[in-house]
């Protein structure tokens, strides 16, 4: 009797240590940062050095279009980078750059995640149905827990 | 990330190498740390709402996936060492690979709640993770054949 509250007494304190940790956590990496809330308000970014992954949408001069959470962003690349850049191969793009006043962004890496839509997203879908093969293989679901199969 | 193939893959060829019974347990461990935080990705199909989602890549922390382990384990009706135990090696596993990975920004953050510093080796950008997938894949089906070829001598001596 006396273990079976000490369990349910230690769960309680896990529960509270995850709590107050994911509270902290969001306090410690307190400066959260959106695509939408820059486009909103670009000023009140300016210089901050960003990292963001999108769709890739097309060239424009000097630069090109990604989209992120279905809203438009522009990329400014250095001049060596236009010359050489050419979009990614079903996949997404990577860039890290400098915030610009007008919701721009100046761009000072690029990565193409080339051909990530099959090497990463499907062969993660794939995984996924391997790990539940195995999983109920192994185990049953029940009411009272998971119990083996 | 590297995709979930190659953690898979990490994570068997852990599970081969100490024998453990209850493979799929390590399989989720393997997984776990990525189960929340990419629930973003939606936005590649649908809108999602302008939160703060801050609190999900959270879960890709050693310091909370270890609470997360130990709240979770009991959901399995066996031995809460073990379970503790196998989850914890998959996520280990998905960890140490995802350290590899380049990043602009980022990394694991290895130390947390003493630093908020994110460690990586920034030597394959996720993309790459073939270059981990082909020779973990080779190195199971090496254990696995080993097991088969030890287990046939077994019952022929």
């Amino acid at each position: 009797m006396k273990i079976r509250l000490l369990c349910k007494i230690s769960y309680f304190l896990l529960i509270v240590a995850l709590l107050v940790t994911l509270f902290h956590y969001n306090l410690a990496y307190s400066k959260s940062f959106s695509v939408d809330d820059f486009l909103d308000n670009p000023s009140l970014y300016v210089g901050e050095k960003k990292t963001i992954k999108g769709v890739y949408a097309g060239r424009f001069e000097q630069g090109f279009f990604m989209i992120k959470n279905q809203r438009t962003v522009k990329v400014h690349l250095e001049r060596n980078d236009d010359v050489n850049y050419g979009p990614p191969r079903y996949g997404e793009v990577l860039i890290y750059g400098t915030l610009q006043r007008d919701g721009s962004i100046f761009a000072e890496g690029v990565h193409n995640y080339n051909y990530a839509y099959i090497s990463i997203y499907g062969s993660s879908f794939l995984a996924g149905l391997i790990v539940l093969f195995y999983f109920l293989k192994e185990w049953k679901i029940t009411w009272r827990g998971i119990k083996r199969a | 990330m590297p995709d979930w193939l190659t953690h898979i893959v990490i994570a068997l060829v852990f599970a081969e190498l100490l024998d453990i019974k209850k493979k799929s347990v390590v399989l989720i461990g393997a997984l776990l740390p990525d189960l929340l935080p990419k629930l973003t990705l939606l936005e590649l199909f649908i809108p999602i709402p302008n939160w703060n989602y801050q609190f999900l890549d959270a879960f890709h922390v050693p310091f909370v996936l270890v609470l997360v382990i130990l709240l979770i384990a009991p959901l399995f009706r066996y031995k809460y060492s073990h379970t503790v135990t196998w989850l914890g090696l998959g996520t280990l596993t998905h960890l140490l690979s995802d350290t590899l990975l380049r990043h602009f920004l980022g990394g694991i953050s290895w130390l947390y709640p003493f630093t908020t510093d994110k460690y990586t080796l920034n030597w394959i950008w996720p993309d790459q993770s073939y270059l981990v997938l082909i020779p973990a894949l080779l190195a199971y089906f090496i254990i696995i054949l080993m097991k088969k070829r030890r287990k046939n001598a077994k019952y022929t001596s």
